[in-house]
Protein backbone atom coordinates (compact mmCIF):
# COMPACT_ATOMS: atom_id res chain seq x y z
CA UNK A 1 0.00 0.00 0.00
CA UNK A 2 1.25 3.42 -0.84
CA UNK A 3 2.25 5.74 1.93
CA UNK A 4 2.65 9.48 1.97
CA UNK A 5 4.08 12.34 3.99
CA UNK A 6 2.52 15.77 4.23
CA UNK A 7 4.86 18.66 4.85
CA UNK A 8 4.49 22.45 4.64
CA UNK A 9 6.18 24.34 1.82
CA UNK A 10 5.25 27.73 3.26
CA UNK A 11 2.58 29.32 5.45
CA UNK A 12 0.09 28.86 2.64
CA UNK A 13 1.31 25.83 0.73
CA UNK A 14 1.51 22.20 1.72
CA UNK A 15 3.08 19.30 -0.18
CA UNK A 16 1.99 15.67 -0.29
CA UNK A 17 4.96 13.37 -0.94
CA UNK A 18 4.10 9.87 -2.08
CA UNK A 19 6.40 7.17 -0.78
CA UNK A 20 6.31 4.46 -3.38
CA UNK A 21 8.38 2.11 -5.45
CA UNK A 22 6.03 2.35 -8.40
CA UNK A 23 6.53 5.88 -9.64
CA UNK A 24 4.20 5.65 -12.64
CA UNK A 25 1.36 4.45 -10.43
CA UNK A 26 2.14 7.25 -8.00
CA UNK A 27 1.97 9.81 -10.79
CA UNK A 28 -1.39 8.38 -11.97
CA UNK A 29 -2.71 8.67 -8.42
CA UNK A 30 -1.59 12.30 -8.29
CA UNK A 31 -3.39 13.01 -11.57
CA UNK A 32 -6.59 11.46 -10.21
CA UNK A 33 -6.27 13.46 -7.02
CA UNK A 34 -5.88 16.70 -8.96
CA UNK A 35 -9.06 16.01 -10.94
CA UNK A 36 -10.85 15.15 -7.75
CA UNK A 37 -9.69 18.14 -5.64
CA UNK A 38 -10.38 20.59 -8.46
CA UNK A 39 -14.02 19.43 -8.33
CA UNK A 40 -14.39 19.19 -4.58
CA UNK A 41 -12.13 21.22 -2.34
CA UNK A 42 -11.99 22.96 1.01
CA UNK A 43 -12.84 26.66 1.53
CA UNK A 44 -9.68 28.61 0.81
CA UNK A 45 -8.21 26.12 -1.67
CA UNK A 46 -6.46 27.99 -4.49
CA UNK A 47 -4.67 25.51 -6.72
CA UNK A 48 -2.39 22.50 -6.80
CA UNK A 49 0.94 21.93 -8.51
CA UNK A 50 2.10 18.39 -9.25
CA UNK A 51 5.74 17.42 -9.04
CA UNK A 52 7.43 14.07 -9.48
CA UNK A 53 5.69 11.88 -6.91
CA UNK A 54 4.48 14.97 -5.08
CA UNK A 55 1.57 17.37 -5.13
CA UNK A 56 1.60 20.85 -3.65
CA UNK A 57 -1.65 22.45 -2.51
CA UNK A 58 -1.82 26.25 -2.27
CA UNK A 59 -4.46 27.86 -0.07
CA UNK A 60 -5.54 31.23 1.30
CA UNK A 61 -4.29 31.42 4.87
CA UNK A 62 -6.98 33.79 6.10
CA UNK A 63 -9.80 31.83 4.50
CA UNK A 64 -8.62 28.57 6.06
CA UNK A 65 -8.21 30.29 9.45
CA UNK A 66 -11.88 31.22 9.25
CA UNK A 67 -13.13 27.61 9.22
CA UNK A 68 -15.68 27.29 12.02
CA UNK A 69 -14.04 25.43 14.87
CA UNK A 70 -16.80 25.40 17.51
CA UNK A 71 -19.07 23.02 15.65
CA UNK A 72 -16.22 20.96 14.25
CA UNK A 73 -13.68 20.19 16.97
CA UNK A 74 -11.66 18.24 14.42
CA UNK A 75 -11.00 21.53 12.69
CA UNK A 76 -9.16 23.01 15.66
CA UNK A 77 -5.55 23.80 15.15
CA UNK A 78 -3.36 25.89 12.90
CA UNK A 79 -4.33 26.33 9.24
CA UNK A 80 -1.61 23.84 8.36
CA UNK A 81 -3.08 21.28 10.78
CA UNK A 82 -6.62 21.60 9.47
CA UNK A 83 -5.57 21.33 5.85
CA UNK A 84 -3.36 18.34 6.70
CA UNK A 85 -6.28 16.57 8.39
CA UNK A 86 -8.60 17.34 5.49
CA UNK A 87 -6.06 15.99 3.00
CA UNK A 88 -5.23 12.94 5.13
CA UNK A 89 -8.87 11.94 5.30
CA UNK A 90 -9.31 12.24 1.52
CA UNK A 91 -6.01 10.55 0.70
CA UNK A 92 -6.76 7.60 2.97
CA UNK A 93 -10.23 7.22 1.44
CA UNK A 94 -8.91 7.34 -2.11
CA UNK A 95 -6.02 5.01 -1.36
CA UNK A 96 -8.45 2.45 0.08
CA UNK A 97 -10.56 2.49 -3.00
CA UNK A 98 -9.65 0.73 -6.24
CA UNK A 99 -5.97 0.46 -7.02
CA UNK A 100 -6.54 1.81 -10.50
CA UNK A 101 -8.30 5.10 -10.26
CA UNK A 102 -11.08 6.33 -12.47
CA UNK A 103 -9.80 9.24 -14.40
CA UNK A 104 -11.28 11.29 -17.14
CA UNK A 105 -9.22 10.01 -20.03
CA UNK A 106 -8.54 12.51 -22.78
CA UNK A 107 -7.61 11.53 -26.31
CA UNK A 108 -3.94 10.86 -27.00
CA UNK A 109 -2.22 14.01 -28.22
CA UNK A 110 -0.20 13.43 -31.36
CA UNK A 111 2.91 15.59 -31.69
CA UNK A 112 4.61 15.64 -35.11
CA UNK A 113 8.39 15.86 -34.77
CA UNK A 114 11.14 16.46 -37.28
CA UNK A 115 14.34 14.72 -36.23
CA UNK A 116 16.63 16.24 -38.84
CA UNK A 117 20.02 17.53 -37.79
CA UNK A 118 18.83 21.15 -37.81
CA UNK A 119 15.84 20.42 -35.58
CA UNK A 120 17.56 17.86 -33.41
CA UNK A 121 21.22 18.86 -33.16
CA UNK A 122 21.94 16.35 -30.39
CA UNK A 123 20.19 13.32 -31.89
CA UNK A 124 23.23 11.99 -33.73
CA UNK A 125 25.54 12.41 -30.70
CA UNK A 126 23.10 10.86 -28.29
CA UNK A 127 22.53 7.87 -30.60
CA UNK A 128 26.28 7.36 -30.86
CA UNK A 129 26.72 7.68 -27.09
CA UNK A 130 24.11 5.00 -26.54
CA UNK A 131 25.62 2.83 -29.26
CA UNK A 132 22.90 2.76 -31.91
CA UNK A 133 22.24 4.33 -35.29
CA UNK A 134 20.24 7.53 -35.45
CA UNK A 135 17.50 5.63 -37.28
CA UNK A 136 17.18 3.12 -34.43
CA UNK A 137 17.25 5.94 -31.92
CA UNK A 138 14.44 7.83 -33.64
CA UNK A 139 12.39 4.64 -33.94
CA UNK A 140 12.74 3.92 -30.24
CA UNK A 141 11.72 7.47 -29.35
CA UNK A 142 8.66 7.27 -31.62
CA UNK A 143 7.61 3.92 -30.14
CA UNK A 144 7.26 5.31 -26.64
CA UNK A 145 3.91 5.79 -24.93
CA UNK A 146 4.35 9.01 -23.03
CA UNK A 147 2.37 10.52 -20.17
CA UNK A 148 2.59 14.10 -18.92
CA UNK A 149 3.91 13.65 -15.39
CA UNK A 150 3.98 17.35 -14.57
CA UNK A 151 4.30 20.78 -16.19
CA UNK A 152 6.85 23.27 -14.96
CA UNK A 153 10.09 25.12 -15.72
CA UNK A 154 8.29 27.16 -18.42
CA UNK A 155 4.58 27.73 -19.09
CA UNK A 156 3.40 24.61 -20.92
CA UNK A 157 6.68 22.65 -20.64
CA UNK A 158 5.67 18.99 -20.17
CA UNK A 159 7.81 16.46 -18.31
CA UNK A 160 6.97 13.19 -20.12
CA UNK A 161 7.29 9.79 -18.49
CA UNK A 162 7.61 6.71 -20.67
CA UNK A 163 11.03 7.15 -22.23
CA UNK A 164 12.55 3.80 -23.17
CA UNK A 165 15.23 2.71 -20.70
CA UNK A 166 17.79 2.41 -23.47
CA UNK A 167 17.37 6.11 -24.21
CA UNK A 168 18.33 7.31 -20.74
CA UNK A 169 21.13 9.84 -21.09
CA UNK A 170 22.34 12.55 -18.76
CA UNK A 171 21.68 16.25 -19.30
CA UNK A 172 24.17 18.21 -21.35
CA UNK A 173 27.26 19.21 -19.41
CA UNK A 174 26.98 22.72 -20.78
CA UNK A 175 23.40 23.94 -21.16
CA UNK A 176 22.58 25.91 -24.32
CA UNK A 177 21.92 29.62 -23.96
CA UNK A 178 19.09 29.36 -26.50
CA UNK A 179 16.97 26.41 -27.47
CA UNK A 180 14.45 26.87 -30.32
CA UNK A 181 10.75 26.96 -29.52
CA UNK A 182 9.18 23.53 -30.15
CA UNK A 183 12.40 21.67 -29.41
CA UNK A 184 11.81 18.08 -28.33
CA UNK A 185 14.35 16.95 -25.79
CA UNK A 186 15.41 14.06 -23.58
CA UNK A 187 17.31 14.00 -20.31
CA UNK A 188 17.61 11.24 -17.74
CA UNK A 189 14.42 9.21 -17.88
CA UNK A 190 12.12 11.84 -19.35
CA UNK A 191 11.29 13.55 -22.59
CA UNK A 192 10.26 17.19 -22.75
CA UNK A 193 9.21 19.89 -25.20
CA UNK A 194 10.26 23.54 -24.96
CA UNK A 195 7.15 25.65 -25.69
CA UNK A 196 9.21 28.79 -26.25
CA UNK A 197 12.82 29.52 -26.93
CA UNK A 198 14.76 29.50 -23.70
CA UNK A 199 18.04 28.38 -22.19
CA UNK A 200 18.06 24.59 -21.96
CA UNK A 201 20.18 21.80 -20.57
CA UNK A 202 18.38 18.83 -22.13
CA UNK A 203 19.50 17.00 -25.28
CA UNK A 204 17.63 18.37 -28.28
CA UNK A 205 16.64 15.52 -30.57
CA UNK A 206 13.93 17.11 -32.73
CA UNK A 207 11.45 19.93 -33.15
CA UNK A 208 7.70 20.27 -33.44
CA UNK A 209 5.57 23.09 -34.83
CA UNK A 210 2.73 22.35 -32.42
CA UNK A 211 1.86 25.29 -30.16
CA UNK A 212 2.14 24.12 -26.58
CA UNK A 213 1.14 27.28 -24.81
CA UNK A 214 -1.28 30.07 -25.69
CA UNK A 215 -2.08 32.53 -22.92
CA UNK A 216 -5.39 33.58 -24.43
CA UNK A 217 -6.86 30.08 -24.15
CA UNK A 218 -8.36 28.42 -21.11
CA UNK A 219 -6.54 26.33 -20.11
CA UNK A 220 -3.55 28.00 -21.73
CA UNK A 221 -1.58 24.80 -22.12
CA UNK A 222 -2.20 22.24 -24.85
CA UNK A 223 -1.20 19.47 -22.45
CA UNK A 224 -2.44 18.74 -18.95
CA UNK A 225 -0.92 16.47 -16.35
CA UNK A 226 -2.02 12.92 -17.02
CA UNK A 227 -2.37 13.40 -20.80
CA UNK A 228 -0.91 10.79 -23.11
CA UNK A 229 1.39 11.92 -25.88
CA UNK A 230 2.48 10.14 -29.04
CA UNK A 231 5.29 11.44 -31.22
CA UNK A 232 4.82 11.13 -34.97
CA UNK A 233 7.64 11.54 -37.45
CA UNK A 234 7.27 14.59 -39.66
CA UNK A 235 9.31 16.08 -42.47
CA UNK A 236 11.12 19.34 -42.09
CA UNK A 237 8.53 22.11 -42.51
CA UNK A 238 9.13 25.33 -40.66
CA UNK B 1 -3.35 60.73 -26.82
CA UNK B 2 -5.79 58.71 -24.71
CA UNK B 3 -7.15 61.18 -22.14
CA UNK B 4 -7.34 58.60 -19.35
CA UNK B 5 -3.79 57.36 -19.23
CA UNK B 6 -0.25 57.78 -18.01
CA UNK B 7 2.31 58.53 -20.66
CA UNK B 8 5.71 56.96 -20.00
CA UNK B 9 8.37 59.55 -20.87
CA UNK B 10 11.30 57.54 -19.52
CA UNK B 11 10.91 53.93 -18.39
CA UNK B 12 13.43 53.81 -15.55
CA UNK B 13 15.69 50.82 -15.04
CA UNK B 14 13.16 48.01 -14.75
CA UNK B 15 9.57 49.11 -14.35
CA UNK B 16 6.66 46.68 -14.71
CA UNK B 17 2.93 46.50 -14.05
CA UNK B 18 2.19 44.29 -11.04
CA UNK B 19 -1.05 43.36 -9.36
CA UNK B 20 -1.40 40.75 -6.63
CA UNK B 21 -0.29 37.94 -8.93
CA UNK B 22 -1.50 35.29 -11.36
CA UNK B 23 -2.91 32.41 -9.36
CA UNK B 24 -4.71 29.29 -10.46
CA UNK B 25 -2.51 28.29 -13.42
CA UNK B 26 0.69 27.11 -11.79
CA UNK B 27 0.07 23.48 -12.77
CA UNK B 28 0.41 24.62 -16.39
CA UNK B 29 3.78 26.17 -15.56
CA UNK B 30 2.43 29.72 -15.39
CA UNK B 31 4.37 31.73 -12.76
CA UNK B 32 2.56 33.83 -10.17
CA UNK B 33 4.75 36.97 -10.43
CA UNK B 34 3.19 39.90 -8.53
CA UNK B 35 4.85 42.38 -6.15
CA UNK B 36 8.31 41.81 -4.69
CA UNK B 37 7.42 43.89 -1.62
CA UNK B 38 3.83 43.09 -0.74
CA UNK B 39 3.71 45.47 2.22
CA UNK B 40 4.45 48.52 0.09
CA UNK B 41 2.14 47.25 -2.65
CA UNK B 42 -0.83 46.83 -0.27
CA UNK B 43 -0.21 50.19 1.44
CA UNK B 44 -0.05 52.09 -1.85
CA UNK B 45 -3.37 50.63 -3.02
CA UNK B 46 -4.96 51.29 0.36
CA UNK B 47 -3.94 54.94 0.29
CA UNK B 48 -5.71 55.51 -3.05
CA UNK B 49 -8.83 53.59 -2.06
CA UNK B 50 -8.22 50.72 -4.47
CA UNK B 51 -9.12 47.10 -3.88
CA UNK B 52 -6.31 44.78 -2.91
CA UNK B 53 -5.79 43.37 -6.42
CA UNK B 54 -5.30 46.62 -8.32
CA UNK B 55 -2.43 46.87 -10.76
CA UNK B 56 0.34 49.23 -9.74
CA UNK B 57 3.55 50.40 -11.34
CA UNK B 58 6.47 48.60 -9.70
CA UNK B 59 9.79 50.38 -10.09
CA UNK B 60 13.25 49.03 -9.34
CA UNK B 61 16.41 50.94 -8.43
CA UNK B 62 15.82 53.79 -10.90
CA UNK B 63 12.26 54.96 -11.39
CA UNK B 64 10.48 56.25 -14.50
CA UNK B 65 9.36 59.64 -15.68
CA UNK B 66 5.61 59.79 -16.12
CA UNK B 67 3.12 62.28 -17.46
CA UNK B 68 -0.46 62.09 -16.22
CA UNK B 69 -2.84 62.79 -19.10
CA UNK B 70 -5.64 63.08 -16.55
CA UNK B 71 -5.99 64.20 -12.93
CA UNK B 72 -5.61 61.40 -10.42
CA UNK B 73 -5.08 60.55 -6.78
CA UNK B 74 -1.86 58.59 -6.49
CA UNK B 75 0.33 57.17 -3.76
CA UNK B 76 3.93 56.00 -3.71
CA UNK B 77 5.09 53.49 -1.11
CA UNK B 78 8.39 51.69 -0.83
CA UNK B 79 11.93 52.75 -1.47
CA UNK B 80 12.52 56.50 -1.73
CA UNK B 81 13.53 57.14 -5.34
CA UNK B 82 13.73 60.90 -4.98
CA UNK B 83 10.55 61.66 -6.87
CA UNK B 84 10.33 65.22 -8.21
CA UNK B 85 7.29 67.13 -9.42
CA UNK B 86 7.14 70.84 -10.25
CA UNK B 87 10.87 70.88 -9.39
CA UNK B 88 10.04 69.97 -5.80
CA UNK B 89 10.47 66.74 -3.81
CA UNK B 90 7.28 64.72 -4.24
CA UNK B 91 5.81 63.17 -1.06
CA UNK B 92 5.54 59.44 -0.35
CA UNK B 93 3.39 57.34 2.01
CA UNK B 94 0.23 59.44 1.54
CA UNK B 95 -2.42 60.01 -1.14
CA UNK B 96 -1.64 62.95 -3.43
CA UNK B 97 -3.88 64.66 -5.93
CA UNK B 98 -2.13 65.48 -9.20
CA UNK B 99 -3.72 67.60 -11.96
CA UNK B 100 -3.95 66.67 -15.64
CA UNK B 101 -0.62 67.23 -17.37
CA UNK B 102 1.39 66.62 -14.21
CA UNK B 103 4.92 65.27 -14.71
CA UNK B 104 6.47 63.03 -12.09
CA UNK B 105 10.13 62.15 -12.37
CA UNK B 106 11.85 59.49 -10.27
CA UNK B 107 15.57 59.15 -9.70
CA UNK B 108 17.67 56.47 -8.04
CA UNK B 109 16.66 54.61 -4.90
CA UNK B 110 18.34 55.94 -1.78
CA UNK B 111 17.68 52.82 0.30
CA UNK B 112 16.03 49.61 -0.76
CA UNK B 113 15.28 48.67 -4.34
CA UNK B 114 11.53 48.67 -5.04
CA UNK B 115 8.64 51.12 -4.86
CA UNK B 116 5.01 51.07 -5.97
CA UNK B 117 2.91 53.78 -7.57
CA UNK B 118 -0.81 53.19 -7.12
CA UNK B 119 -3.46 55.20 -8.96
CA UNK B 120 -7.04 55.65 -7.80
CA UNK B 121 -9.87 54.14 -9.83
CA UNK B 122 -8.50 50.61 -9.71
CA UNK B 123 -4.99 51.18 -11.00
CA UNK B 124 -3.61 50.35 -14.44
CA UNK B 125 -6.30 48.89 -16.68
CA UNK B 126 -4.19 47.18 -19.31
CA UNK B 127 -3.06 43.67 -20.09
CA UNK B 128 -5.10 41.15 -18.12
CA UNK B 129 -3.99 37.61 -18.96
CA UNK B 130 -5.28 34.51 -17.16
CA UNK B 131 -6.94 36.69 -14.56
CA UNK B 132 -4.05 38.97 -13.70
CA UNK B 133 -2.31 42.09 -14.97
CA UNK B 134 1.01 41.14 -13.41
CA UNK B 135 3.88 41.15 -15.85
CA UNK B 136 5.76 37.88 -15.95
CA UNK B 137 8.95 38.86 -17.74
CA UNK B 138 10.47 35.36 -18.00
CA UNK B 139 7.23 34.08 -19.59
CA UNK B 140 6.52 37.28 -21.55
CA UNK B 141 3.06 37.37 -20.06
CA UNK B 142 0.76 40.30 -19.65
CA UNK B 143 1.31 43.63 -18.04
CA UNK B 144 2.35 45.53 -21.09
CA UNK B 145 2.87 42.83 -23.73
CA UNK B 146 4.92 40.84 -21.24
CA UNK B 147 7.78 43.30 -21.01
CA UNK B 148 9.07 46.13 -18.87
CA UNK B 149 7.90 49.65 -19.65
CA UNK B 150 9.42 51.56 -22.56
CA UNK B 151 9.41 55.25 -23.38
CA UNK B 152 6.23 56.06 -25.26
CA UNK B 153 4.04 53.49 -23.50
CA UNK B 154 0.53 54.58 -22.59
CA UNK B 155 -0.87 53.05 -19.41
CA UNK B 156 -4.68 53.12 -19.41
CA UNK B 157 -6.52 54.26 -16.29
CA UNK B 158 -10.20 54.50 -15.38
CA UNK B 159 -12.14 57.44 -13.97
CA UNK B 160 -10.61 58.30 -10.72
CA UNK B 161 -11.36 61.14 -8.50
CA UNK B 162 -15.10 61.29 -7.97
CA UNK B 163 -14.97 59.52 -4.62
CA UNK B 164 -12.23 61.84 -3.52
CA UNK B 165 -14.06 65.12 -4.11
CA UNK B 166 -14.65 65.82 -0.41
CA UNK B 167 -11.09 65.03 0.55
CA UNK B 168 -9.59 67.01 -2.30
CA UNK B 169 -11.58 70.05 -1.23
CA UNK B 170 -10.10 69.71 2.26
CA UNK B 171 -6.62 69.25 0.87
CA UNK B 172 -6.96 72.51 -1.09
CA UNK B 173 -7.34 74.35 2.22
CA UNK B 174 -4.30 72.64 3.62
CA UNK B 175 -2.19 73.39 0.55
CA UNK B 176 -3.13 77.06 0.15
CA UNK B 177 0.36 78.40 0.77
CA UNK B 178 2.20 75.81 -1.35
CA UNK B 179 3.59 76.53 -4.78
CA UNK B 180 3.27 73.01 -6.17
CA UNK B 181 0.35 71.99 -8.37
CA UNK B 182 -0.31 68.87 -6.34
CA UNK B 183 -2.40 68.57 -3.19
CA UNK B 184 -1.63 66.47 -0.12
CA UNK B 185 -3.59 65.80 3.05
CA UNK B 186 -2.16 66.98 6.35
CA UNK B 187 -1.41 63.39 7.35
CA UNK B 188 0.81 60.59 6.13
CA UNK B 189 1.57 57.01 7.16
CA UNK B 190 3.79 56.51 10.16
CA UNK B 191 7.41 55.73 9.12
CA UNK B 192 7.15 52.36 10.87
CA UNK B 193 5.10 51.12 7.94
CA UNK B 194 8.26 51.43 5.85
CA UNK B 195 10.71 50.07 8.39
CA UNK B 196 11.34 46.96 6.28
CA UNK B 197 12.87 49.01 3.47
CA UNK B 198 16.24 49.66 4.99
CA UNK B 199 17.93 47.67 7.65
CA UNK B 200 18.23 49.45 10.97
CA UNK B 201 21.46 47.57 11.43
CA UNK B 202 23.55 45.51 9.07
CA UNK B 203 23.23 42.78 8.11
CA UNK B 204 19.49 42.20 7.48
CA UNK B 205 18.07 39.43 9.62
CA UNK B 206 15.69 37.21 7.71
CA UNK B 207 13.64 34.54 9.46
CA UNK B 208 13.30 31.16 7.79
CA UNK B 209 11.61 27.81 8.38
CA UNK B 210 13.31 24.50 7.64
CA UNK B 211 12.93 23.39 4.06
CA UNK B 212 11.92 19.93 2.97
CA UNK B 213 15.51 18.79 2.32
CA UNK B 214 16.93 20.49 5.44
CA UNK B 215 18.09 17.15 6.89
CA UNK B 216 20.11 16.34 3.78
CA UNK B 217 22.55 19.14 4.48
CA UNK B 218 25.59 18.79 6.73
CA UNK B 219 24.81 19.75 10.31
CA UNK B 220 27.70 22.17 10.64
CA UNK B 221 26.81 24.21 7.58
CA UNK B 222 23.15 24.15 8.59
CA UNK B 223 23.93 25.47 12.04
CA UNK B 224 26.16 28.17 10.63
CA UNK B 225 23.40 29.15 8.24
CA UNK B 226 20.97 29.97 11.03
CA UNK B 227 23.07 31.13 13.95
CA UNK B 228 24.00 34.36 12.27
CA UNK B 229 27.70 33.56 12.30
CA UNK B 230 27.84 33.52 8.55
CA UNK B 231 26.33 36.25 6.45
CA UNK B 232 25.48 35.99 2.78
CA UNK B 233 25.92 38.77 0.27
CA UNK B 234 23.37 39.55 -2.43
CA UNK B 235 25.02 39.05 -5.82
CA UNK B 236 24.65 41.43 -8.79
CA UNK B 237 22.75 38.92 -10.93
CA UNK B 238 19.89 38.98 -8.42
CA UNK B 239 16.56 40.04 -9.89
CA UNK B 240 12.81 39.43 -9.72
CA UNK B 241 13.34 35.74 -10.50
CA UNK B 242 15.75 35.05 -7.70
CA UNK B 243 18.37 36.45 -5.39
CA UNK B 244 21.73 34.72 -5.68
CA UNK B 245 23.71 34.73 -2.48
CA UNK B 246 27.39 34.19 -1.91
CA UNK B 247 28.99 33.04 1.29
CA UNK B 248 30.01 29.86 3.03
CA UNK B 249 28.95 26.98 0.79
CA UNK B 250 26.16 24.84 2.20
CA UNK B 251 27.15 21.24 1.80
CA UNK B 252 25.07 18.12 1.45
CA UNK B 253 25.85 15.40 3.91
CA UNK B 254 24.34 12.85 1.58
CA UNK B 255 23.13 12.88 -1.97
CA UNK B 256 19.64 11.88 -2.95
CA UNK B 257 18.37 12.32 -6.50
CA UNK B 258 16.17 15.36 -6.36
CA UNK B 259 12.70 15.14 -7.86
CA UNK B 260 11.21 18.24 -9.45
CA UNK B 261 8.50 19.69 -7.25
CA UNK B 262 6.63 22.90 -6.51
CA UNK B 263 8.53 25.86 -5.15
CA UNK B 264 7.25 29.26 -4.03
CA UNK B 265 8.29 32.85 -3.26
CA UNK B 266 11.01 32.65 -0.60
CA UNK B 267 12.11 29.05 -1.22
CA UNK B 268 15.87 28.80 -0.63
CA UNK B 269 17.42 26.28 -3.00
CA UNK B 270 21.01 25.12 -2.93
CA UNK B 271 22.52 24.13 -6.28
CA UNK B 272 25.62 21.87 -6.44
CA UNK B 273 28.03 24.80 -5.91
CA UNK B 274 26.63 25.29 -2.42
CA UNK B 275 25.69 28.94 -2.93
CA UNK B 276 22.07 29.47 -1.89
CA UNK B 277 19.50 30.96 -4.24
CA UNK B 278 16.27 32.50 -2.97
CA UNK B 279 13.35 32.26 -5.38
CA UNK B 280 11.52 35.55 -5.73
CA UNK B 281 8.36 36.89 -7.38
CA UNK B 282 9.05 35.77 -10.99
CA UNK B 283 10.28 32.27 -10.02
CA UNK B 284 9.38 29.21 -12.06
CA UNK B 285 6.62 27.06 -10.65
CA UNK B 286 8.76 24.00 -9.98
CA UNK B 287 12.39 23.44 -9.11
CA UNK B 288 14.87 20.62 -9.04
CA UNK B 289 17.39 21.72 -6.44
CA UNK B 290 17.25 20.69 -2.78
CA UNK B 291 15.39 23.16 -0.59
CA UNK B 292 17.28 24.18 2.50
CA UNK B 293 14.81 26.64 3.99
CA UNK B 294 11.80 28.85 3.34
CA UNK B 295 11.78 32.59 4.05
CA UNK B 296 8.75 33.50 6.20
CA UNK B 297 6.10 35.59 4.44
CA UNK B 298 6.46 38.36 6.99
CA UNK B 299 10.13 38.88 6.01
CA UNK B 300 9.79 38.65 2.22
CA UNK B 301 9.33 42.44 1.87
CA UNK B 302 12.43 43.05 4.03
CA UNK B 303 14.40 40.61 1.87
CA UNK B 304 13.03 42.02 -1.38
CA UNK B 305 14.37 45.47 -0.49
CA UNK B 306 17.94 44.23 0.03
CA UNK B 307 20.36 45.57 -2.56
CA UNK B 308 23.34 44.05 -4.32
CA UNK B 309 26.25 43.83 -1.93
CA UNK B 310 24.09 43.92 1.19
CA UNK B 311 24.56 41.14 3.72
CA UNK B 312 21.86 38.85 5.03
CA UNK B 313 21.88 36.56 8.04
CA UNK B 314 19.25 33.95 8.65
CA UNK B 315 17.44 33.08 11.84
CA UNK B 316 15.45 29.88 12.34
CA UNK B 317 11.81 29.93 13.32
CA UNK B 318 8.87 27.59 12.88
CA UNK B 319 5.61 27.53 10.95
CA UNK B 320 3.47 28.59 13.91
CA UNK B 321 5.57 31.66 14.69
CA UNK B 322 5.73 32.52 11.00
CA UNK B 323 1.93 32.50 10.76
CA UNK B 324 1.70 34.64 13.91
CA UNK B 325 4.04 37.27 12.42
CA UNK B 326 2.17 37.43 9.12
CA UNK B 327 -1.21 37.57 10.86
CA UNK B 328 0.01 40.43 13.06
CA UNK B 329 0.89 42.52 10.04
CA UNK B 330 -2.43 41.74 8.35
CA UNK B 331 -4.32 42.73 11.49
CA UNK B 332 -2.39 45.99 11.84
CA UNK B 333 -3.12 46.69 8.17
CA UNK B 334 -6.84 46.05 8.59
CA UNK B 335 -6.90 48.32 11.63
CA UNK B 336 -5.14 51.05 9.64
CA UNK B 337 -7.71 50.65 6.87
CA UNK B 338 -10.60 50.94 9.34
CA UNK B 339 -9.12 54.07 10.92
CA UNK B 340 -8.49 55.80 7.61
CA UNK B 341 -12.02 55.07 6.37
CA UNK B 342 -13.72 55.86 9.70
CA UNK B 343 -12.01 59.22 9.85
CA UNK B 344 -12.93 59.85 6.21
CA UNK B 345 -9.32 60.24 5.23
CA UNK B 346 -9.75 57.81 2.34
CA UNK B 347 -12.98 56.70 0.66
CA UNK B 348 -14.37 53.26 1.38
CA UNK B 349 -12.59 50.67 -0.79
CA UNK B 350 -14.39 48.89 -3.63
CA UNK B 351 -13.86 45.52 -2.02
CA UNK B 352 -11.43 43.72 0.26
Amino acid sequence: MRKYVISPLSEQAITIFLKTERSEAAQRFIHSFIQWIEQDHFPGYIECVPGMESLCIYYDLERVSEWPTESHPILKGSPHDVVTRWLTERLDNLLHQSTEHQRLVRPVVQVPVCYCSLCGPDAEDVAQWIGMTKREFVRLHLEGKYTVAMIGFLPGFPYLDGLAERLIVPRRITPRKQVAAGSVAIAENQSGIYPTHSPGGWNIIGRTSVILFNESLTPPSLLQVGDQVQFIEASHTE
Amino acid sequence: MNPLSIHVKQPGLFTTIQDLGRVGWQRYGVPVSGPMDIYSYHLANLLVGNDSHSATIEMNLIGPELEFETEAVIAICGSDMQAIGDDLPFPLWRPVYVPAGFRLKFGAAIHGRTAYLAISGGGIQAGSVLGSRSTSIPSSLSGLAGRALLAGDLLPLSTQTKRWEGMIAQWRNHNVRKSSSWLTPSWFLHPLWGKHIQSSYQPRVIEVMKGNEWEQFAQQTRDQFITGEISYAIQPQSNRMGFRLSGNPILKSYSVPMKSQAVTYGTIQVPPDGQPMILMADRQTTGGYPRLAQVVMADLPHLAQARTGENIVFSLTNLTEAIVRWTKWKQAFRLLEKRLIWNQLIPRRHNG
